[in-house]
């Protein structure tokens, strides 16, 4: 625990633990914002030879640190632009009826998150859609057309403060 | 424009033979026409305007990116049929019309100190813009934060939060919340289960 990271995060402090060093931890950081990087350039930003990186590259992904890559597309170019969040809370919380629910969210590709969560309600889904006609029509077929659905909150979003993927590394 | 043409010829052929092709532009269609007709305080109106130049082979190479954001040119270029050249120019047209934001590496959060999911409802005290403003920027700060966005309904905010533990959540809400002098009141949910997660945009 004397590693002397650049975060003063006392969260940061603990990723050496995980089998990653700082060199590691600059990699992925590098990866996180810019996943098209040739490996000579990524080589030059953490002063590594070409081969050094692209065997830690190899290694971050084989140990399942890199899960894979992906573009971040525009949403108001792709018919998205609108996302509204929905809690769910159901009748009663039996297997099947959780069997039931989460095979339904996978059906929809509008639903971008589904998550059971501990508090006031069950589950908390986030949904990206074109507009509220489209939002209905997609609460209507997945989500109150299940059994055990006692009630949906929908909480539309009027803007987007801050939206990212990043961990923070 | 007119130099995309030779690409769109190419493809025509395949394109046409997808069945899904018609539907995904007409839903596309829609989205343009809302954009124009709503989105006027996003200040290039142009822009609007120029979304509707994605073609049938830019949302396939859209959905490929989006999958595979490492993908080589090469690959990428044979899989939508085209040269590698104007496949490479293509892609460099969308990111530079914004439909492509940028390119990230999915890391894993149970790995790297950010296996807590927590998501937070918070109610500020006033909504006057002193206040609200105070609240964005301190949000702003912190990476744990990775979503926040204010909602029209019971609550003004919705974080999303991925800490090691609750003890970082509960460091987290005391710099970012109760440091503040508008906010009322944080509603914590913990994540127990993540069914689903993806960022991938449907289209």
């Amino acid at each position: 625990m004397n590693k002397t990271q650049p975060e003063p995060s006392s969260v940061s402090n603990l990723s050496n633990d995980k089998g990653i060093d700082k060199i590691d931890a600059r990699i992925l950081r590098v990866l996180q914002r810019d996943g098209r990087i040739s490996n000579l350039k990524l080589a030059e930003e953490v002063h590594l030879s070409p081969t050094a990186v692209l065997e830690r590259v190899k290694r971050l992904t084989r140990e399942n640190f890199i899960l894979g890559y992906e573009a971040r597309l525009n949403p108001n170019k792709l018919g998205a632009s609108m996302m509204v969040f929905i809690e769910v809370l159901l009748d009663r919380t039996a297997p099947d009826i959780m069997d039931t629910f989460k095979a339904a969210v996978q059906t929809r590709p509008e639903i971008l998150e589904c998550h059971l969560v501990a508090g006031g309600f069950d589950y908390l889904i986030k949904t990206r859609v074109a507009d509220m006609a489209a939002y209905r029509e997609m609460i209507a077929s997945v989500i109150w057309s299940l059994p055990g659905v006692r009630e949906t909150r929908t909480y539309t979003v009027m803007e987007e403060v801050k939206t990212t993927n990043a961990l923070p590394i | 424009m007119s130099s995309a043409d030779p690409d769109l010829q190419r493809a025509a052929p395949e394109a046409a033979g997808e069945a899904r092709a018609p539907a995904s532009r007409r839903r596309h269609a829609r989205a343009r026409s809302r954009l124009r007709g709503r989105d006027e305080t996003t200040a290039p109106s142009t822009a609007a305007a120029s979304s509707g130049a994605l073609d049938e082979v830019d949302l396939r190479l859209l959905r490929i990116l989006q999958a595979d954001g490492r993908i080589s040119n090469l690959k990428l270029a044979a899989a939508v049929g085209m040269s590698s050249a104007s496949t490479h120019e293509r892609v460099r047209r969308l990111v530079r019309d914004g439909a492509i934001l940028g390119f990230s590496a999915r890391l894993n959060p149970n790995l790297l100190q950010a296996g807590l999911l927590v998501f937070a409802e918070v109610r500020l005290a006033d909504t006057s813009n002193a206040v609200n403003e105070a609240f964005k920027a301190a949000v702003k700060l912190r990476p744990e934060i990775l979503e926040c966005h204010e909602v029209a309904g019971g609550f003004d905010y919705l974080l999303k939060t991925r800490v090691a533990h609750m003890g970082a959540y509960r460091d987290l809400v005391a710099a970012v919340a109760w440091s503040l002098p508008g906010v009322r009141d944080v509603r914590t949910y913990a994540v127990m289960e993540e069914l689903k997660n993806t960022a991938a945009l449907p289209f």
